[in-house]
């Protein structure tokens, strides 16, 4: 008896590591290079950040906001791109829109939990190499994202999908 | 009995036709959604739904226009390449059996074909699919969803879609 609970707590583990974040293994194989631009933002911090701000209404649910990105996708471990592909969708990542130019690309992808937003992900890619990765992680809404104005090279490619101002909160 | 069984017969083979129909706009845009001749825009049913669920700002126009249109659509999908217009065309309408579509509008004009077919349900457009074929480019354009066609122009240039302008050709009907 105590065998199978061992196997069974075994197994649960397993499902855990197995359930691991495509997102996070991601930002793991991206080696540091002053070529490429990483930033983690904790929930904490935004939270700290945009107290007693509009924005504070957005950040309370947000777990997380990380972002990678560089001028030059060679920089990025091909491996690394071909599983962050694969593994959102094997992750179950809803595919939101998608648009292609020649080699410029966006993706937006989610992952819900019973109409709560859990991962919001945007994915671009464009005609000369350049590559950003937007993950955000929390439990918020989906005008919740379009409210977060973050002021860095690519933050344009988030005023894509609908402005909160134009749409009141559901 | 023996109408029954035709009725039932008719329905089946109809049913699969309109099937088939769409599967033909969707095999045709998955075979050449990832070719980077096309320039490509897919926005999921998903998105769609989540539009519907935000509402609307009656203060801003265009945002109204964008609501009040997308909130009923289902999807879209559209291809549009310069690269061999004429043979994507050709390939394109060898598969396409339009008997279940139905013209709403042809317009030629400098060489190009611009064709607006629908498909209907009742009262509502289920489907609006334009074809534009001729030297200079080739557009695949399917919105799915129950469709104000008056509107639709109206959205396509408000979002500036690869291939909208030819949408406002049907303004021009109206």
């Amino acid at each position: 008896m105590r065998t199978i609970i061992f196997m069974m707590l075994a197994i649960a583990s397993l499902q855990s590591c197995a359930q691991s974040n495509t997102i996070n293994s991601f930002f793991d194989a991206v080696p540091e290079s002053d070529d490429i631009f990483k930033l983690e933002l904790s929930g904490f911090f935004l939270k700290m950040a945009t107290s007693n701000t509009e924005e504070g209404n957005i950040t309370k649910g947000i777990k997380s906001v990380r972002i990678i990105g560089s001028d030059n996708l060679s920089l990025l471990p091909n491996t690394a791109v071909k599983r962050l592909s694969n593994g959102l969708r094997s992750e179950s990542f809803e595919p939101l829109a998608e648009i292609r130019d020649g080699k410029d690309k966006i993706e937006f992808l989610i992952k819900e939990n019973k109409e709560v937003i859990t991962d919001f992900v945007a994915k671009i890619q464009d005609n000369d190499g350049g590559f950003l990765l937007i993950a955000i992680e929390g439990a918020f809404s989906f005008d919740d994202i379009d409210g977060l104005d973050l002021d860095f090279e690519g933050s344009d490619y988030l005023k894509k999908v609908p402005e909160e101002k134009k749409f009141p909160r559901a | 009995m023996k109408y029954l069984l035709s009725f039932l017969v008719v329905g089946i083979l109809s049913i699969s036709t309109g099937f088939a129909q769409t599967d033909a706009i969707v095999k045709f845009f998955d075979k050449y959604m990832d070719d980077d001749r096309f320039t490509m825009v897919y926005v999921t049913p998903r998105m769609f739904q989540m539009l519907d669920r935000l509402g609307a700002d009656n203060e801003d126009p265009n945002g109204d226009v964008i609501m009040q249109v997308a909130k009923d659509l289902r999807g879209l999908r559209i291809l549009t390449t310069k690269e061999n217009p004429v043979a994507f065309y050709k390939e394109f309408d060898t598969k396409f059996n339009k008997s279940a579509y139905e013209p709403l509008m042809l317009v030629r004009d400098k060489g190009s074909d611009v064709k607006f077919l629908i498909e209907e349900t009742g009262d509502y457009v289920r489907e609006l699919v334009m074809l534009v074929g001729g030297a200079e480019e080739f557009v695949m354009l399917s919105f799915v969803g129950n469709i104000d066609l008056n509107k639709v122009s109206k959205l396509s240039k408000q979002l500036s879609l690869p291939g909208g302008e030819h949408l406002e050709k049907l303004e021009d009907k109206n």
